[in-house]
Protein backbone atom coordinates (compact mmCIF):
# COMPACT_ATOMS: atom_id res chain seq x y z
CA UNK A 1 0.00 0.00 0.00
CA UNK A 2 0.96 4.09 -0.09
CA UNK A 3 1.08 5.16 3.69
CA UNK A 4 0.43 8.89 3.24
CA UNK A 5 2.37 10.95 5.62
CA UNK A 6 1.29 14.30 4.73
CA UNK A 7 -1.24 15.60 2.39
CA UNK A 8 -3.44 18.78 1.59
CA UNK A 9 -7.12 18.88 0.27
CA UNK A 10 -5.85 19.59 -3.37
CA UNK A 11 -4.38 16.10 -3.27
CA UNK A 12 -6.79 13.16 -4.71
CA UNK A 13 -7.54 10.16 -6.74
CA UNK A 14 -8.51 10.54 -10.18
CA UNK A 15 -9.67 8.24 -12.90
CA UNK A 16 -10.48 9.60 -16.40
CA UNK A 17 -13.78 10.94 -14.79
CA UNK A 18 -17.36 10.20 -14.02
CA UNK A 19 -19.11 9.74 -17.30
CA UNK A 20 -22.82 9.52 -17.92
CA UNK A 21 -24.21 11.13 -14.92
CA UNK A 22 -23.98 14.55 -16.19
CA UNK A 23 -28.23 14.73 -16.78
CA UNK A 24 -28.26 14.14 -13.15
CA UNK A 25 -26.14 17.02 -12.19
CA UNK A 26 -23.35 14.81 -11.22
CA UNK A 27 -19.53 16.70 -11.99
CA UNK A 28 -17.25 14.61 -14.64
CA UNK A 29 -14.43 15.38 -12.84
CA UNK A 30 -11.17 13.49 -13.85
CA UNK A 31 -7.70 14.89 -13.81
CA UNK A 32 -7.46 18.46 -14.23
CA UNK A 33 -4.43 18.41 -16.53
CA UNK A 34 -5.72 15.35 -18.75
CA UNK A 35 -2.25 15.35 -20.89
CA UNK A 36 -0.31 14.87 -18.11
CA UNK A 37 -2.42 12.30 -16.08
CA UNK A 38 -2.47 10.04 -19.51
CA UNK A 39 1.65 10.10 -19.69
CA UNK A 40 1.74 8.99 -15.89
CA UNK A 41 0.08 6.09 -16.91
CA UNK A 42 1.50 5.06 -20.65
CA UNK A 43 5.06 5.68 -19.51
CA UNK A 44 4.62 2.88 -17.11
CA UNK A 45 2.68 0.77 -19.84
CA UNK A 46 -1.01 1.14 -18.14
CA UNK A 47 -3.83 1.52 -19.85
CA UNK A 48 -4.58 5.43 -18.91
CA UNK A 49 -8.22 4.48 -17.51
CA UNK A 50 -5.72 3.28 -14.46
CA UNK A 51 -6.31 5.28 -11.10
CA UNK A 52 -3.60 7.66 -10.28
CA UNK A 53 -3.07 10.32 -7.73
CA UNK A 54 -3.34 14.04 -8.71
CA UNK A 55 -1.27 16.06 -6.07
CA UNK A 56 -1.49 20.25 -6.03
CA UNK A 57 0.98 22.51 -5.57
CA UNK A 58 2.97 20.17 -4.31
CA UNK A 59 3.69 19.15 -0.25
CA UNK A 60 2.90 15.48 -0.66
CA UNK A 61 4.87 12.70 1.85
CA UNK A 62 4.23 9.09 1.35
CA UNK A 63 5.95 5.69 1.35
CA UNK A 64 5.56 2.66 -0.62
CA UNK A 65 5.38 -0.66 1.26
CA UNK A 66 5.55 -3.18 -1.95
CA UNK A 67 7.86 -2.95 -4.92
CA UNK A 68 6.23 -1.11 -7.79
CA UNK A 69 6.88 1.39 -10.62
CA UNK A 70 5.84 4.50 -10.97
CA UNK A 71 4.97 7.06 -13.52
CA UNK A 72 5.31 10.73 -12.59
CA UNK A 73 4.15 13.53 -14.96
CA UNK A 74 3.11 17.32 -14.48
CA UNK A 75 3.99 19.98 -12.35
CA UNK A 76 7.73 19.60 -11.48
CA UNK A 77 10.15 20.82 -9.03
CA UNK A 78 11.82 19.70 -5.84
CA UNK A 79 10.34 15.72 -6.25
CA UNK A 80 12.62 13.27 -4.22
CA UNK A 81 12.07 9.35 -4.10
CA UNK A 82 14.08 8.14 -0.97
CA UNK A 83 15.74 11.24 -0.86
CA UNK A 84 17.08 11.56 -4.57
CA UNK A 85 16.19 14.39 -6.56
CA UNK A 86 14.04 13.04 -9.96
CA UNK A 87 15.56 14.51 -12.99
CA UNK A 88 12.43 14.96 -15.03
CA UNK A 89 8.48 13.13 -15.54
CA UNK A 90 9.10 9.55 -16.18
CA UNK A 91 8.79 5.56 -15.10
CA UNK A 92 10.47 5.07 -11.91
CA UNK A 93 11.11 1.92 -10.49
CA UNK A 94 10.16 1.75 -6.64
CA UNK A 95 10.99 -0.91 -3.88
CA UNK A 96 8.82 -1.43 -0.83
CA UNK A 97 10.07 1.07 1.93
CA UNK A 98 10.30 3.68 -0.19
CA UNK A 99 9.87 7.40 0.13
CA UNK A 100 8.27 10.09 -2.01
CA UNK A 101 8.20 13.25 -1.11
CA UNK A 102 7.06 16.62 -3.67
CA UNK A 103 8.26 19.87 -2.05
CA UNK A 104 8.42 22.85 -3.80
CA UNK A 105 7.27 23.34 -7.64
CA UNK A 106 9.40 25.27 -9.88
CA UNK A 107 6.78 24.62 -12.77
CA UNK A 108 2.90 24.00 -12.80
CA UNK A 109 0.28 22.91 -9.78
CA UNK A 110 -0.73 19.23 -10.46
CA UNK A 111 1.52 16.41 -10.20
CA UNK A 112 0.65 12.88 -11.30
CA UNK A 113 1.66 9.62 -9.92
CA UNK A 114 0.83 6.51 -10.76
CA UNK A 115 1.43 3.13 -10.03
CA UNK A 116 2.00 0.00 -12.16
CA UNK A 117 -1.64 -1.34 -12.67
CA UNK A 118 -3.16 1.18 -11.24
CA UNK A 119 -4.87 1.78 -7.49
CA UNK A 120 -7.35 -0.40 -6.00
CA UNK A 121 -10.19 1.77 -5.19
CA UNK A 122 -14.11 1.33 -5.32
CA UNK A 123 -15.67 3.14 -7.72
CA UNK A 124 -18.84 5.52 -6.94
CA UNK A 125 -21.27 5.92 -10.04
CA UNK A 126 -18.30 3.95 -12.15
CA UNK A 127 -15.29 6.24 -11.12
CA UNK A 128 -12.97 6.69 -8.70
CA UNK A 129 -12.38 10.15 -9.32
CA UNK A 130 -12.76 12.32 -6.29
CA UNK A 131 -15.45 14.86 -6.50
CA UNK A 132 -15.54 17.00 -2.88
CA UNK A 133 -18.27 18.70 -4.15
CA UNK A 134 -20.55 15.81 -5.13
CA UNK A 135 -19.17 13.21 -2.23
CA UNK A 136 -18.04 11.14 -4.74
CA UNK A 137 -14.86 8.78 -5.13
CA UNK A 138 -11.57 8.80 -3.23
CA UNK A 139 -10.86 6.13 -1.25
CA UNK A 140 -13.34 6.24 1.24
CA UNK A 141 -16.28 6.74 -1.35
CA UNK A 142 -17.26 10.34 -0.26
CA UNK A 143 -15.49 12.90 -1.79
CA UNK A 144 -12.77 13.04 0.79
CA UNK A 145 -9.33 14.20 -0.60
CA UNK A 146 -6.26 12.28 0.68
CA UNK A 147 -5.24 12.99 4.48
CA UNK A 148 -1.96 11.88 6.66
CA UNK A 149 -2.42 8.56 7.51
CA UNK A 150 -4.90 7.35 4.72
CA UNK A 151 -3.27 4.39 3.10
CA UNK A 152 -4.36 3.41 -0.75
CA UNK A 153 -4.02 -0.05 -1.78
CA UNK A 154 -1.88 -1.08 -5.04
CA UNK A 155 -1.03 -4.46 -6.38
CA UNK A 156 3.07 -5.61 -6.26
CA UNK A 157 5.07 -5.56 -9.40
CA UNK A 158 8.77 -5.83 -10.60
CA UNK A 159 10.34 -2.54 -10.86
CA UNK A 160 10.93 -1.59 -14.95
CA UNK A 161 13.92 0.12 -15.55
CA UNK A 162 13.89 4.05 -15.22
CA UNK A 163 13.01 6.21 -18.19
CA UNK A 164 12.37 9.89 -19.35
CA UNK A 165 9.46 10.91 -21.22
CA UNK A 166 10.78 12.73 -24.30
CA UNK A 167 11.84 16.14 -23.53
CA UNK A 168 9.15 17.73 -26.41
CA UNK A 169 6.50 15.76 -24.61
CA UNK A 170 6.79 17.45 -21.57
CA UNK A 171 5.52 21.31 -21.88
CA UNK A 172 7.03 24.02 -19.74
CA UNK A 173 3.99 25.76 -17.73
CA UNK A 174 5.96 29.02 -17.65
CA UNK A 175 5.89 29.82 -20.85
CA UNK A 176 3.38 32.40 -21.94
CA UNK A 177 -0.02 30.26 -22.93
CA UNK A 178 -2.19 30.75 -26.00
CA UNK A 179 -5.40 29.00 -25.33
CA UNK A 180 -7.19 27.50 -28.16
CA UNK A 181 -10.72 28.50 -28.22
CA UNK A 182 -13.49 27.07 -30.05
CA UNK A 183 -15.96 30.40 -30.08
CA UNK A 184 -19.65 29.75 -29.06
CA UNK A 185 -22.10 30.62 -32.35
CA UNK A 186 -25.09 31.22 -30.22
CA UNK A 187 -25.16 34.85 -30.30
CA UNK A 188 -24.42 35.69 -26.76
CA UNK A 189 -21.81 38.13 -27.82
CA UNK A 190 -21.39 40.83 -30.28
CA UNK A 191 -18.77 40.12 -32.90
CA UNK A 192 -16.50 43.06 -31.87
CA UNK A 193 -16.71 41.63 -28.16
CA UNK A 194 -15.62 38.87 -29.28
CA UNK A 195 -12.82 40.44 -30.95
CA UNK A 196 -12.24 41.85 -27.76
CA UNK A 197 -11.83 39.16 -26.32
CA UNK A 198 -9.38 37.04 -28.35
CA UNK A 199 -7.21 40.11 -28.58
CA UNK A 200 -6.55 40.75 -25.09
CA UNK A 201 -4.26 39.18 -22.52
CA UNK A 202 -5.69 37.60 -19.26
CA UNK A 203 -3.83 37.17 -15.92
CA UNK A 204 -5.25 33.64 -14.03
CA UNK A 205 -6.55 35.22 -10.59
CA UNK A 206 -6.52 33.72 -7.30
CA UNK A 207 -9.77 32.65 -7.26
CA UNK A 208 -8.69 29.16 -8.81
CA UNK A 209 -10.62 25.58 -8.08
CA UNK A 210 -11.11 21.89 -9.63
CA UNK A 211 -14.72 23.95 -10.42
CA UNK A 212 -13.49 26.46 -13.07
CA UNK A 213 -10.64 28.99 -12.97
CA UNK A 214 -11.48 32.68 -13.17
CA UNK A 215 -9.52 35.07 -15.08
CA UNK A 216 -8.69 38.98 -15.16
CA UNK A 217 -8.53 40.79 -18.40
CA UNK A 218 -8.21 44.68 -18.65
CA UNK A 219 -11.27 45.11 -20.57
CA UNK A 220 -14.68 43.98 -19.48
CA UNK A 221 -16.17 41.92 -21.75
CA UNK A 222 -20.31 41.76 -21.58
CA UNK A 223 -22.59 39.75 -23.27
CA UNK A 224 -26.83 38.87 -23.42
CA UNK A 225 -27.64 35.88 -20.93
CA UNK A 226 -29.76 33.61 -22.02
CA UNK A 227 -33.33 33.19 -20.40
CA UNK A 228 -32.98 29.80 -19.67
CA UNK A 229 -29.87 28.01 -18.44
CA UNK A 230 -28.58 25.50 -20.42
CA UNK A 231 -25.85 22.45 -20.59
CA UNK A 232 -22.35 24.07 -20.21
CA UNK A 233 -19.66 22.36 -21.58
CA UNK A 234 -16.10 21.13 -20.39
CA UNK A 235 -13.91 24.13 -20.70
CA UNK A 236 -16.78 26.18 -22.02
CA UNK A 237 -15.72 30.36 -20.97
CA UNK A 238 -18.59 31.79 -19.23
CA UNK A 239 -18.62 35.93 -18.48
CA UNK A 240 -20.89 36.55 -15.77
CA UNK A 241 -22.08 40.16 -15.36
CA UNK A 242 -18.41 40.99 -13.89
CA UNK A 243 -17.23 40.89 -16.92
CA UNK A 244 -14.68 38.68 -16.31
CA UNK A 245 -14.39 34.84 -17.78
CA UNK A 246 -14.08 31.87 -16.17
CA UNK A 247 -12.91 28.61 -17.34
CA UNK A 248 -15.11 25.71 -17.01
CA UNK A 249 -12.77 22.68 -15.27
CA UNK A 250 -13.08 19.38 -14.51
CA UNK A 251 -15.18 20.00 -11.41
CA UNK A 252 -17.60 22.14 -13.42
CA UNK A 253 -21.58 22.18 -12.93
CA UNK A 254 -23.20 21.09 -16.15
CA UNK A 255 -25.94 23.92 -16.56
CA UNK A 256 -25.44 27.21 -15.93
CA UNK A 257 -26.89 30.47 -16.87
CA UNK A 258 -24.80 33.23 -17.82
CA UNK A 259 -23.25 34.07 -21.58
CA UNK A 260 -20.45 31.64 -23.06
CA UNK A 261 -18.34 33.09 -25.11
CA UNK A 262 -16.92 30.01 -26.44
CA UNK A 263 -14.93 26.85 -25.24
CA UNK A 264 -11.34 26.15 -24.57
CA UNK A 265 -9.91 23.05 -26.43
CA UNK A 266 -8.89 19.68 -24.25
CA UNK A 267 -4.83 20.11 -24.57
CA UNK A 268 -4.95 23.68 -24.09
CA UNK A 269 -7.27 23.60 -21.03
CA UNK A 270 -4.82 20.78 -19.98
CA UNK A 271 -2.35 23.54 -20.07
CA UNK A 272 -4.12 26.27 -18.86
CA UNK A 273 -4.78 23.57 -15.65
CA UNK A 274 -1.23 24.44 -14.80
CA UNK A 275 -1.20 28.04 -14.85
CA UNK A 276 -0.87 29.46 -11.31
CA UNK A 277 -2.67 33.02 -10.20
CA UNK A 278 -0.50 36.01 -11.14
CA UNK A 279 0.74 33.83 -14.88
CA UNK A 280 -0.70 35.24 -18.13
CA UNK A 281 -2.08 33.83 -20.94
CA UNK A 282 -4.25 34.87 -24.13
CA UNK A 283 -7.04 33.19 -26.83
CA UNK A 284 -6.46 31.89 -30.12
CA UNK A 285 -9.62 31.01 -32.22
CA UNK A 286 -9.24 27.62 -33.62
CA UNK A 287 -9.70 25.83 -36.55
CA UNK A 288 -13.00 23.21 -35.46
CA UNK A 289 -11.16 20.73 -37.75
CA UNK A 290 -7.72 20.85 -36.96
CA UNK A 291 -9.14 20.87 -33.53
CA UNK A 292 -10.95 17.51 -33.89
CA UNK A 293 -7.77 16.03 -35.78
CA UNK A 294 -5.63 16.92 -32.73
CA UNK A 295 -7.81 15.50 -30.27
CA UNK A 296 -7.63 12.39 -32.24
CA UNK A 297 -4.06 11.82 -32.44
CA UNK A 298 -4.24 12.58 -28.43
CA UNK A 299 -6.97 9.58 -28.21
CA UNK A 300 -5.23 7.61 -30.43
CA UNK A 301 -1.96 7.79 -29.18
CA UNK A 302 -3.56 7.75 -25.39
CA UNK A 303 -5.85 4.78 -26.40
CA UNK A 304 -8.42 7.11 -24.64
CA UNK A 305 -8.28 10.59 -23.98
CA UNK A 306 -10.96 12.83 -22.48
CA UNK B 1 -22.00 19.19 -29.40
CA UNK B 2 -25.82 20.63 -28.88
CA UNK B 3 -29.30 19.68 -30.06
CA UNK B 4 -32.12 21.83 -29.87
CA UNK B 5 -35.37 20.42 -29.55
CA UNK B 6 -37.79 22.97 -28.94
CA UNK B 7 -39.63 25.37 -26.73
CA UNK B 8 -38.25 24.74 -23.08
CA UNK B 9 -41.82 24.95 -21.91
CA UNK B 10 -43.79 23.02 -24.68
CA UNK B 11 -44.53 19.44 -22.93
CA UNK B 12 -43.67 18.45 -27.06
CA UNK B 13 -40.27 18.82 -25.83
CA UNK B 14 -39.98 17.11 -23.02
CA UNK B 15 -41.53 14.24 -24.84
CA UNK B 16 -38.53 14.31 -26.84
CA UNK B 17 -36.29 14.67 -23.64
CA UNK B 18 -37.56 11.24 -22.48
CA UNK B 19 -37.36 9.64 -25.57
CA UNK B 20 -33.87 10.38 -25.79
CA UNK B 21 -33.08 9.32 -22.25
CA UNK B 22 -34.93 6.37 -22.53
CA UNK B 23 -32.70 5.61 -26.19
CA UNK B 24 -29.69 6.19 -24.52
CA UNK B 25 -30.38 3.80 -21.32
CA UNK B 26 -30.88 1.07 -23.20
CA UNK B 27 -28.56 1.16 -26.30
CA UNK B 28 -25.63 2.97 -24.50
CA UNK B 29 -24.01 4.23 -27.02
CA UNK B 30 -19.95 3.40 -26.86
CA UNK B 31 -19.08 6.69 -28.54
CA UNK B 32 -21.39 8.98 -25.98
CA UNK B 33 -19.20 9.77 -22.86
CA UNK B 34 -21.29 12.19 -21.25
CA UNK B 35 -25.33 14.12 -22.10
CA UNK B 36 -27.35 16.52 -20.86
CA UNK B 37 -30.63 18.19 -21.62
CA UNK B 38 -32.79 20.55 -20.46
CA UNK B 39 -34.77 23.45 -21.19
CA UNK B 40 -35.17 22.49 -24.95
CA UNK B 41 -31.37 21.67 -25.96
CA UNK B 42 -29.33 18.81 -25.72
CA UNK B 43 -25.89 18.51 -24.63
CA UNK B 44 -23.24 15.67 -26.14
CA UNK B 45 -20.10 14.72 -25.24
CA UNK B 46 -19.01 12.11 -27.88
CA UNK B 47 -15.65 10.37 -28.96
CA UNK B 48 -14.90 12.68 -31.39
CA UNK B 49 -11.86 10.12 -32.40
CA UNK B 50 -14.58 7.70 -33.60
CA UNK B 51 -17.18 9.39 -34.51
CA UNK B 52 -18.87 12.77 -36.35
CA UNK B 53 -21.13 15.38 -35.29
CA UNK B 54 -23.53 14.10 -38.44
CA UNK B 55 -23.08 10.75 -37.76
CA UNK B 56 -24.57 11.31 -33.55
CA UNK B 57 -27.12 13.60 -35.41
CA UNK B 58 -28.32 11.13 -37.95
CA UNK B 59 -28.40 8.44 -35.00
CA UNK B 60 -30.69 10.92 -32.71
CA UNK B 61 -33.10 11.58 -35.58
CA UNK B 62 -33.27 7.38 -35.87
CA UNK B 63 -34.38 6.97 -32.38
CA UNK B 64 -36.38 9.68 -32.21
CA UNK B 65 -38.25 8.48 -34.83
CA UNK B 66 -38.20 4.75 -34.36
CA UNK B 67 -38.16 3.97 -30.41
CA UNK B 68 -40.12 6.44 -28.68
CA UNK B 69 -43.63 6.14 -29.44
CA UNK B 70 -44.20 4.69 -25.95
CA UNK B 71 -42.70 6.71 -23.80
CA UNK B 72 -44.79 9.35 -24.92
CA UNK B 73 -47.63 8.65 -23.31
CA UNK B 74 -46.75 7.30 -19.97
CA UNK B 75 -48.18 9.74 -17.43
CA UNK B 76 -45.53 12.04 -15.61
CA UNK B 77 -45.07 11.69 -11.64
CA UNK B 78 -46.89 14.52 -9.41
CA UNK B 79 -45.25 15.26 -6.39
CA UNK B 80 -45.66 17.77 -2.97
CA UNK B 81 -43.55 18.98 -1.27
CA UNK B 82 -43.83 20.51 2.04
CA UNK B 83 -42.44 23.37 2.42
CA UNK B 84 -42.08 26.13 4.81
CA UNK B 85 -41.74 30.09 3.88
CA UNK B 86 -40.27 31.41 6.72
CA UNK B 87 -37.52 34.26 6.90
CA UNK B 88 -35.70 32.27 9.69
CA UNK B 89 -35.31 29.63 6.99
CA UNK B 90 -35.70 32.17 4.31
CA UNK B 91 -33.17 34.55 4.30
CA UNK B 92 -34.37 36.45 1.40
CA UNK B 93 -37.76 36.14 1.89
CA UNK B 94 -38.54 39.95 2.94
CA UNK B 95 -35.96 41.79 0.17
CA UNK B 96 -37.70 39.47 -2.95
CA UNK B 97 -41.09 40.66 -1.48
CA UNK B 98 -39.56 44.50 -0.80
CA UNK B 99 -37.85 44.22 -4.38
CA UNK B 100 -41.14 42.48 -6.43
CA UNK B 101 -43.15 45.01 -4.61
CA UNK B 102 -45.54 42.56 -2.52
CA UNK B 103 -46.74 41.35 0.36
CA UNK B 104 -44.89 38.51 2.03
CA UNK B 105 -48.14 36.76 2.07
CA UNK B 106 -48.95 37.58 -1.99
CA UNK B 107 -45.43 36.32 -2.63
CA UNK B 108 -45.91 33.07 -0.54
CA UNK B 109 -49.32 32.52 -2.21
CA UNK B 110 -48.31 33.11 -5.96
CA UNK B 111 -45.63 30.89 -5.41
CA UNK B 112 -47.77 27.89 -4.26
CA UNK B 113 -50.53 28.04 -5.41
CA UNK B 114 -48.88 26.68 -9.31
CA UNK B 115 -48.42 23.50 -10.00
CA UNK B 116 -44.82 23.48 -11.96
CA UNK B 117 -42.78 20.90 -14.17
CA UNK B 118 -39.09 19.95 -14.35
CA UNK B 119 -38.02 21.97 -17.51
CA UNK B 120 -34.14 20.40 -16.84
CA UNK B 121 -31.98 18.34 -14.01
CA UNK B 122 -28.72 19.24 -13.84
CA UNK B 123 -26.17 21.78 -11.92
CA UNK B 124 -25.86 19.37 -8.83
CA UNK B 125 -26.86 15.91 -8.33
CA UNK B 126 -31.19 16.34 -7.59
CA UNK B 127 -30.88 19.48 -9.05
CA UNK B 128 -34.10 20.55 -11.47
CA UNK B 129 -35.38 23.59 -12.73
CA UNK B 130 -39.18 24.11 -12.61
CA UNK B 131 -41.23 26.23 -14.63
CA UNK B 132 -42.60 28.63 -14.96
CA UNK B 133 -43.22 31.00 -12.27
CA UNK B 134 -45.85 33.70 -12.89
CA UNK B 135 -44.41 36.62 -14.06
CA UNK B 136 -45.20 38.71 -10.70
CA UNK B 137 -42.69 36.74 -9.22
CA UNK B 138 -39.97 36.60 -11.50
CA UNK B 139 -36.42 38.76 -11.03
CA UNK B 140 -33.10 38.33 -12.02
CA UNK B 141 -30.09 35.88 -10.98
CA UNK B 142 -28.15 37.86 -7.91
CA UNK B 143 -25.09 39.44 -9.61
CA UNK B 144 -22.72 37.75 -7.28
CA UNK B 145 -23.58 33.84 -6.06
CA UNK B 146 -23.63 33.35 -2.70
CA UNK B 147 -20.70 30.62 -0.94
CA UNK B 148 -23.05 28.56 0.99
CA UNK B 149 -27.30 27.87 0.18
CA UNK B 150 -28.26 25.63 2.96
CA UNK B 151 -30.00 22.16 1.76
CA UNK B 152 -33.53 21.79 1.43
CA UNK B 153 -34.01 25.71 0.18
CA UNK B 154 -36.38 26.98 -2.75
CA UNK B 155 -35.49 29.40 -4.85
CA UNK B 156 -36.44 31.60 -7.67
CA UNK B 157 -34.70 33.59 -10.42
CA UNK B 158 -35.83 34.61 -14.15
CA UNK B 159 -39.22 32.65 -14.93
CA UNK B 160 -38.10 29.09 -12.54
CA UNK B 161 -38.02 27.83 -9.37
CA UNK B 162 -35.98 25.45 -7.77
CA UNK B 163 -35.04 22.98 -4.71
CA UNK B 164 -30.59 23.17 -3.63
CA UNK B 165 -30.12 19.42 -2.88
CA UNK B 166 -27.39 19.71 -0.76
CA UNK B 167 -25.34 23.29 0.51
CA UNK B 168 -23.76 24.45 -2.70
CA UNK B 169 -22.95 27.62 -3.82
CA UNK B 170 -25.97 30.04 -6.06
CA UNK B 171 -26.60 32.77 -7.34
CA UNK B 172 -31.11 32.30 -6.94
CA UNK B 173 -33.15 34.06 -4.16
CA UNK B 174 -34.21 31.85 -1.38
CA UNK B 175 -37.80 32.09 -0.40
CA UNK B 176 -38.25 28.66 1.39
CA UNK B 177 -37.03 25.58 2.59
CA UNK B 178 -38.55 21.70 2.32
CA UNK B 179 -38.93 18.77 4.22
CA UNK B 180 -36.48 16.14 3.96
CA UNK B 181 -34.24 15.47 1.30
CA UNK B 182 -34.80 15.23 -2.29
CA UNK B 183 -32.16 13.68 -3.40
CA UNK B 184 -30.33 9.82 -2.34
CA UNK B 185 -26.84 8.83 -3.88
CA UNK B 186 -25.56 5.25 -3.13
CA UNK B 187 -22.16 3.80 -5.32
CA UNK B 188 -24.23 2.82 -8.32
CA UNK B 189 -27.04 5.07 -8.72
CA UNK B 190 -29.15 7.98 -7.80
CA UNK B 191 -32.34 8.38 -7.03
CA UNK B 192 -33.75 12.13 -7.36
CA UNK B 193 -37.43 12.90 -6.45
CA UNK B 194 -37.55 14.58 -9.28
CA UNK B 195 -37.27 14.01 -12.88
CA UNK B 196 -37.50 15.54 -16.13
CA UNK B 197 -40.97 16.64 -16.41
CA UNK B 198 -42.42 15.77 -13.50
CA UNK B 199 -45.25 17.48 -11.95
CA UNK B 200 -44.22 19.50 -8.37
CA UNK B 201 -46.34 21.76 -5.94
CA UNK B 202 -45.15 23.44 -3.18
CA UNK B 203 -47.50 22.77 -0.31
CA UNK B 204 -47.15 25.56 2.42
CA UNK B 205 -46.55 24.54 5.97
CA UNK B 206 -46.12 26.68 9.18
CA UNK B 207 -42.75 27.24 10.84
CA UNK B 208 -43.59 25.19 13.84
CA UNK B 209 -44.19 21.91 11.94
CA UNK B 210 -41.08 22.71 9.79
CA UNK B 211 -38.61 22.48 12.63
CA UNK B 212 -41.11 19.50 14.20
CA UNK B 213 -40.80 17.65 11.35
CA UNK B 214 -37.39 18.83 10.32
CA UNK B 215 -35.51 19.08 14.11
CA UNK B 216 -34.46 21.79 16.33
CA UNK B 217 -31.20 22.50 14.27
CA UNK B 218 -33.10 22.86 11.02
CA UNK B 219 -31.94 26.61 10.78
CA UNK B 220 -28.79 25.84 9.81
Amino acid sequence: MLKIKSASPLHSIQDLGRFGFASQGVAQSGPMDMTAACWANYCIGNSVSRSLLEIGGGGFHAVFTKDTTIGIAGAWGDIQLNGEKLPSPGCFPVEGGSTLVIRGLASGFFTYIAVKNGFVVKESLGSVSTCDRDNLGGIYGDGSALAANDEVLYPRSNGLSQSLITRRFVPSYLAPLVCEVILNDHGDFDECVATEFLTQAYTVSKDVSRMGYRLHGKTLIDGKSPRYSRPMPLGGIQIPPGGQPIVLMRDYQSFGGYPLIGSVTRPSLSLLAQRVPGQHLSFREANTGLAISKFKKFSEFFGDYR
Amino acid sequence: MEVRLGDPTDPRTLDLVKCIDLWIRRSSPAWLYNHCYGFGRLSLMFDASTTTESRVLQAIETALKEECIDEKDRPDKFVKILTCYDPRVAPDLNVVAEQLKLSIEDLIAIHSQRDYRVLATGFVPGFSYLGETDSRIQLPRKDTPINRIPAGSVAIAENQTAIYPKETPGGWHLIGRVVGSIVSITANSINAKLGMGTAVRFQRIPYDQFIRLEGPNAEN
